[in-house]
């Protein structure tokens, strides 16, 4: 089945993106943007805000221009096959390195805090196993997880901030800007590499009921994930003020810092499995945006076949090749930041420009014939692809 | 049909593999040996001495024997061992324990003074970094060597740990835990303090001779400079600390009625009495020789509890000299009254109020004194307060705080309310014609 | 080989006409039919060539021989033989049989209502009997007979049918069609109220072994002429008689023509109870989950009829089938909606409480103590280490073996005699409770964890939704032994996306929590007051969304009385 016969409402989409693209960040934003913020990178999600909703927009933009196509399907055709085909690559790869980066993410955090004796390669391969079973089951069945798993999160969120609140202390947050803007706009530079994970958009787009509604949620997700990662890093800084660069995922010692009499004395479990379930999610989501990419970059008939093969390459990929915490943190603060904004602005940004210049798939601009003239050769796709 | 066959196989497959994944992490509790307590001490060759104590549980929900006294086995044992650092105390530890060790559950870590006077920046680093152990631990210090403090066998309730950590959540001094000494120790201007603990005086009566009992006591607060110790307050002044970092005090500080130097002049609303009253108060004679108890030593004391209290704390700048002003407001209630003041009469209250107030600011002053001009250390994180309202003027004074933080001009202040008057209104000891007005 | 026989009736099972379908009349057919069933008995049975077509013959004695040697001179087959008397006048009465199987037809009526009237009634009142045997079947079916339900059958296999279905055959000699009344009338059980799901308050009759006194029970309940019951027959050996249940109008027609569908497409020799359909009509066979609702209680049924599902019901048994269903629903029972909303609403939140602790408490347990036991509370860790201290086993073992004990403890208490049964609650508290405690083979805490674990399967409304989770609470407890909590949550992840991938009859499982349908959430977690569930769930067609609109030829009041009436019992 072509994934765009699939739909998704776009209440499903908001809540399938939250843990899609915040689930990572919850945790170990906070230290990452500290680092370079101190006390104000509570800061940094908003800074980073216009750049984020400048993505949702062009992938808004593209879905409009090509409803139904996934990225990999209209690049050849506005780039000119070669160049559209190794654009379709590149995301591709894109989607692929981050999802390594997740379940390396996802590794380390289990074996750093729950389970310090179990090798990080099976923690990662039960991750993307239960990845890619979720992912077999198709786009419908992942939004729907997140449906299920998205409002319970959030208030488990909000439970540990209240539980933490008696620790907190609000005056490490100040002095306010003691650095002036800069280091605020480097951390939100930093956080763009998350939030703007919302490149996803090129590939779950098209299969949701109604593009502007679609779009109209992601900016609402994207407003509820800057919510979440502010109100993270307000907790986070105000339970460990200038500790919280030190550790590796404040949110998480903030669970642990939290209680409520001795009856909710440790809620960190329930955090470590909400946030397993939450990355798995991720993973999903990421892992299914990688397949899709490729199988139709290649042009493949189906894409189901590929998702456990791809599942495995990642997480090999992921324990063989991304090595030790300190330097996935590394690489989290320094390279990536620059290597994503490639992936999730320039390269759609591309396409977008092009498309618009040769004047290709705006059916307002376009008149009825041009139109449906796409219609057609989509629909001699999608019998072929079923 | 095909798929659910698959997915029927994959779902085996998932059970299989998750099943046959193994067991690395697993231990059974009767596997553990669960510390509660730990004492770090420095050798005298700058090595640590670590001392661990361990829960026996079995003789805790089953005691050795039912007889009172001497049947009774402690439900835990101490070892020790010495390495480099904390980590290599653990491990050197682990060859001594039949059992794995295990440091998560350790509620208090005690510094000892040597250990605390040559820096515990390093003793930190682990105490933050180790997964097992829990930032919420609480830290204390003792005079002398902490391994001591292990020793001590509370008669109430059957772990030392849960009598230590129920002493210090009396709010009687501030508590603070590795992470807030952690804190500290990394922010700017801000100096740590911890809770000092001792034994107690032991006090051995015939019933219990041959029963090994010794108590903790909370002795005052230990005060750092940077990451070394470098003095000791008294439980006095320990809470005027606690007045200085706004955690009030639960405990009574009892003034003499009326006050040794007169009652305070300069009322704070001197609306609220009128000067004829104010001299028919300060006239009134200081003994009160018909009275009941003349012959306690502190006969004619007023005790007030506090019952809420505030600090805030603002700094101004005039010419380029930063000053601090602290407020305390506190919510009383008065517990004693010996002095045979009629507390029914509403006019009685405002001058009291300002008595005890003045206390209060005593207290904070004695302990400002101590900070500022004998230890030199900024507990109170004044320094922090001055980056956080003038990042500029601190940018001047960071280099050389504990210098300034010595010429810190620190305005202090108080104010009570006094909103009940215990169980009873009039002095119960005293006859209606010897009630003081 | 090509059998002569079997491409006569072939042809003749082509061609219709009347006068040329073979009747009993005819020796050789009667030749034919006697060898057949000695060959094979199977022949008898519906679909088969051999009986197809033939018709009663004019002959009574040939008739009633073919009967009896067709159902095997059964013992319980009444043959009462009797000659048609008529008043002055009449030509001498012609001969007639009332046939029937005094073990399923009420025998008494029979001889009340069939065998006086022809027997005496005619004479009595002076009426004449028609010579002609076709106005002779007539007359008997509108003047003689004072049943209400009276059929003419011409196909011997039907009429063979009927009797075994319970019904009463009148034969007259000359006349080439049977008189078929229903006269049924065997033992049921009374009308009480259902063993399995009881309630405080609320409507106390429950379905019985009948289909009839069952479709009587809904009927009663809906008085809307928009109630439909579509009948068919299932079971080749069994051929019980299978009716599907919905109200036209509310249901949506395409759900009720797959249920028919799928129900027409089940082949089985037998079905005993309505659990052999559900199985057959599941959309997912391999889980543990039941995606078809059963119940006992008409009050139930009906309240799903107004929501636009569909019931099935079959004789021989008390449960009726309802699709479709989901979590929610099976999570729900009845006593919910004849209690306050509000008492209703905690007791559900409870219910759903304990039922994460069925799935996950034991698992749990096994997970914090060998895996994370920092997680635990000192005070707590030092209980249970102490409790553990002389254990032999690990805590996985334990808890497992504490598990299976429980299981089999209930497995030997449900079905034996409730006397023994106490004893084995007895033992059971005594034996693993008291002495495996003290002989220190299992743990204190161990104990009061699987009894509370299995107290709280209890409160699961639907016996078949707790043996899911029974299992489902098995396999985490497995991921948890080698996992710890890792295991837990990859394991509950992956039960949650089973659960969501789970569908009855098309609609999700977990509608309307996943996906969210915000205007039914009032009856899932919670139950909202009546008056704000305003809409039907979602397989209803738009235009009945509303639940207080009725479909347009609906009087109104009457079925807004049965609303009433059932929702508020």
């Amino acid at each position: 089945m072509h994934p765009t016969r699939a739909r998704i409402n776009p209440w499903q989409l908001a809540v399938l993106l939250i843990p899609g693209i915040g689930s990572t960040a919850v945790l170990g934003l906070p230290a990452i943007t500290a680092a370079f913020a101190r006390q104000d990178a509570w800061m940094a999600p908003l800074a980073a805000l216009p750049a984020s909703a400048l993505v949702i927009w062009v992938c808004g933009r593209l879905a409009a221009r090509f409803p139904e196509e996934t990225f990999a399907e209209y690049a050849p055709k506005v780039l000119g096959k070669l160049p559209g085909k190794l654009c379709g690559l590149l995301l591709f790869w894109y989607f692929f390195h981050l999802d390594a980066a997740i379940a390396r993410e996802f590794a380390d955090f289990l074996v750093a805090t729950a389970h310090p004796r179990t090798p990080a390669a099976l923690a990662a391969a039960l991750g993307g196993l239960a990845a890619a079973v979720a992912v077999r089951h198709g786009p419908e069945i992942l939004a729907r997880l997140g449906e299920l798993f998205t409002p319970i999160a959030a208030a488990l969120l909000l439970a540990i901030v209240g539980l933490a609140y008696s620790s907190m202390d609000g005056s490490l947050l100040k002095p306010v800007l003691e650095h002036g803007w800069r280091p605020v706009l480097v951390s939100g530079f930093v956080t763009q590499a998350f939030t703007g994970q919302f490149v996803l958009l090129l590939v779950l787009l098209p299969s949701v009921n109604g593009v502007p509604a679609g779009v109209k949620a992601s900016y609402g997700a994207l407003a509820v994930i800057a919510a979440a990662l502010v109100l993270v890093s307000v907790v986070s800084l105000s339970v460990f003020g200038p500790l919280t660069a030190n550790f590796v995922w404040p949110f998480f010692k903030v669970a642990r810092v939290g209680t409520f009499g001795a009856v909710l004395a440790r809620i960190e479990p329930l955090v470590i499995g909400f946030w397993i379930g939450g990355t798995c999610l991720k993973l999903a989501v990421h892992l299914y945006a990688a397949v899709i990419t490729f199988a139709y970059t290649l042009g493949l008939r189906h894409w189901r076949p590929l998702v456990f093969p791809m599942g495995a390459l990642m997480v090999a990929y992921a324990i063989g090749h991304l090595n030790n915490l300190v330097e996935h943190h590394r690489m989290l603060a320094h390279f990536w930041p620059p290597y994503t904004q490639v992936f999730q602005l320039i390269l759609p940004a591309l396409v977008l420009l092009v498309a618009a210049v040769r004047g290709m798939g705006d059916r307002r601009e376009q008149g009825p014939n041009e139109g449906g003239a796409i219609q057609d050769g989509k629909e001699a796709r999608g019998h072929g692809a079923d | 049909m095909a798929r659910t066959d698959r997915r029927l196989w994959t779902m085996v497959l998932c059970g299989l593999l998750l099943g046959a994944a193994g067991c690395y992490d697993r231990v059974e509790l009767n596997e553990l040996a669960i510390a509660d307590l730990m004492a770090i001490d420095r050798t005298e060759d700058g090595r640590l001495k670590v001392s661990l104590q361990f829960i026996i549980p079995s003789e805790l929900t089953n005691p050795g024997g039912v007889g009172a006294g001497a049947g009774l086995k402690d439900p835990f044992y101490i070892m020790e061992a010495i390495g480099e650092t904390l980590p290599d105390a653990f491990s050197l530890l682990q060859a001594k324990l039949p059992r794995r060790l295990f440091t998560s559950h350790i509620r208090v870590v005690v510094l000892g003074e040597d250990l605390a006077r040559a820096g515990i920046g390093p003793v930190f680093d682990s105490l933050t970094r180790i997964r097992e152990l829990r930032i919420s631990a609480d830290v204390i210090v003792t005079r002398g060597e902490a391994s001591i403090l292990l020793r001590a066998a509370p008669r109430l309730g059957r772990l030392p740990v849960s009598a230590l950590s129920n002493i210090l959540n009396q709010q009687i001094v501030p508590v603070r835990s590795i992470r807030e000494v952690a804190i500290a120790l990394v922010s700017e201007g801000i100096d740590p303090f911890v809770p000092a603990v001792g034994l107690a005086q032991r006090i051995e009566t015939e019933l219990e001779a041959g029963v090994r009992a010794q108590e903790f006591e909370l002795q005052g607060v230990g005060i750092f400079r940077g990451d070394r110790l470098v003095g000791f307050a008294p439980l006095e002044l320990a809470r005027g600390l606690a007045w200085l970092v706004d955690e009030a005090p639960f405990a009574a500080a009892t003034i003499p009625w009326p006050p040794p130097g007169g009652l305070p002049s300069p009322p704070l609303r001197p609306s609220d009495l009128s000067p004829e009253e104010m001299m028919i108060q300060r006239d009134a004679p200081p003994g009160f020789p018909e009275g009941p108890g003349q012959g306690l030593l502190a006969p004619n004391k007023i005790t007030p509890m506090v019952l809420r209290g505030q600090v805030s704390f603002h700094t101004e700048v005039k010419d380029g000299q930063v000053a601090v002003r602290v407020h305390a407001r506190a919510v009383d209630d008065i517990v004693t009254n010996q002095a045979g003041l009629d507390l029914t009469d509403p006019a009685v209250i405002p001058p009291l109020e300002r008595e005890l107030a003045r206390s209060i600011e005593q207290r904070m002053r004695a302990m400002l004194r101590l900070a500022q001009e004998e230890l030199n250390a900024d507990v109170f994180g004044f320094g922090e307060l001055i980056r956080k309202n003038h990042p500029q003027l601190w940018r001047e004074l960071r280099r050389d705080w504990h210098a300034h933080f010595r010429q810190l001009p620190v305005h202090i202040s108080a104010e009570v309310k006094v909103r009940r008057t215990g169980l009873t209104g009039n002095p119960t000891i005293f006859r209606p014609e010897q009630l003081r007005q | 080989m090509p059998n002569p026989l079997r491409s006569l009736f072939a042809w003749l099972k082509r061609r219709r006409p009347a006068f040329l379908r073979p009747s009993l009349d005819s020796r050789s057919v009667q030749r034919i039919l006697q060898e057949r069933l000695a060959r094979s008995p199977e022949a008898v049975e519906k679909g088969n060539d051999v009986l197809t077509g033939v018709r009663i013959g004019r002959r009574l004695d040939a008739n009633l021989s073919v009967i009896r040697q067709l159902v095997g001179d059964a013992p319980d087959l009444v043959v009462r033989e009797l000659v048609i008397a008529g008043g002055a006048g009449s030509p001498s009465g012609a001969r007639a049989a009332v046939v029937f199987f005094d073990t399923l037809s009420h025998a008494e009526r029979a001889a009340s209502q069939v065998i006086k009237p022809l027997l005496y009634d005619a004479v009595r009142d002076g009426v004449q009997v028609p010579a002609d045997p076709q106005r002779l079947a007539d007359w008997i079916c509108t003047r003689m007979i004072n049943t209400a339900n009276v059929e003419t059958r011409a196909d011997l296999q039907q009429l063979v049918q009927d009797l075994c279905q319970g019904k009463t055959a009148v034969l007259v000699e000359g006349v080439d069609v049977a008189i078929v009344l229903d006269l049924v009338g065997y033992d049921t059980r009374n009308v009480e109220e259902p063993m399995g799901e009881p309630v405080v308050r609320g409507p106390r009759d429950g379905f019985v072994d009948s289909l009839q006194t069952n479709l009587s029970l809904i009927r009663r309940r809906i008085g809307s002429p928009l109630l439909r019951f579509d009948r068919m027959i299932l079971g080749r050996w069994t051929q019980t008689p299978v009716v599907i249940a919905y109200i036209h109008g509310i249901a949506d027609p395409d759900l009720v023509q797959e249920v028919r569908r799928r129900l027409s497409a089940i082949d089985v020799d037998g079905v005993i109870d309505t659990s052999y359909i559900e199985e057959f009509i599941e959309d997912t066979p391999y889980t543990v989950f039941p995606q078809v609702l059963n119940t006992e209680r008409p009050d139930t049924v009906v309240a799903n009829l107004l929501e636009g599902r569909v019931a099935i019901l079959a004789d021989g048994t008390p449960f009726a089938l309802v699709v479709p269903t989901s979590l929610w629903a099976l999570m729900n029972a009845a006593e919910d909606y004849y209690q306050r909303w509000d008492g209703a609403t905690l007791v559900r939140m409870l219910r759903y409480a304990l039922v994460a602790l069925v799935v996950l408490l034991p698992s749990s347990y096994v997970a914090a103590t060998t895996f994370h036991p920092e997680m635990l509370p000192s005070t707590m860790l030092i209980s249970i280490a102490a409790a553990r201290e002389a254990v032999p086993f690990s805590s996985f073992t334990e808890v497992l073996l504490m598990e299976i004990t429980f299981e089999a403890l209930r497995e030997a208490g449900v079905r034996l005699p409730r006397p023994i049964g106490q004893t084995i609650g007895i033992v059971g508290a005594i034996v693993i409770g008291e002495a495996a405690v003290s002989a220190q083979i299992v743990s204190a805490p161990v104990v009061i964890i699987v009894a509370f674990t299995g107290i709280s399967s209890f409160v699961i409304p639907h016996f078949n939704v707790g043996i899911g989770f029974r299992i489902a609470r098995f396999y985490i407890l497995l991921l948890a032994g080698s996992l710890g909590l890792l295991g837990i949550s990859i394991g509950l992840m992956l039960l949650i996306l089973h659960l969501i991938s789970l569908r009855s009859f098309g609609q999700p499982y977990l509608a309307p929590v996943s996906p969210m349908r915000w205007s039914e959430l009032a009856d899932t977690f919670v139950r909202l007051p009546r008056w704000l569930m305003r809409r039907r769930p979602e397989p209803v067609r738009a235009p009945t969304r509303r639940r207080r609109d009725f479909p347009a030829q609906e009087t109104g009041t009457q079925g807004e009385g049965a609303v009433r009436a059932s929702d508020q019992g």
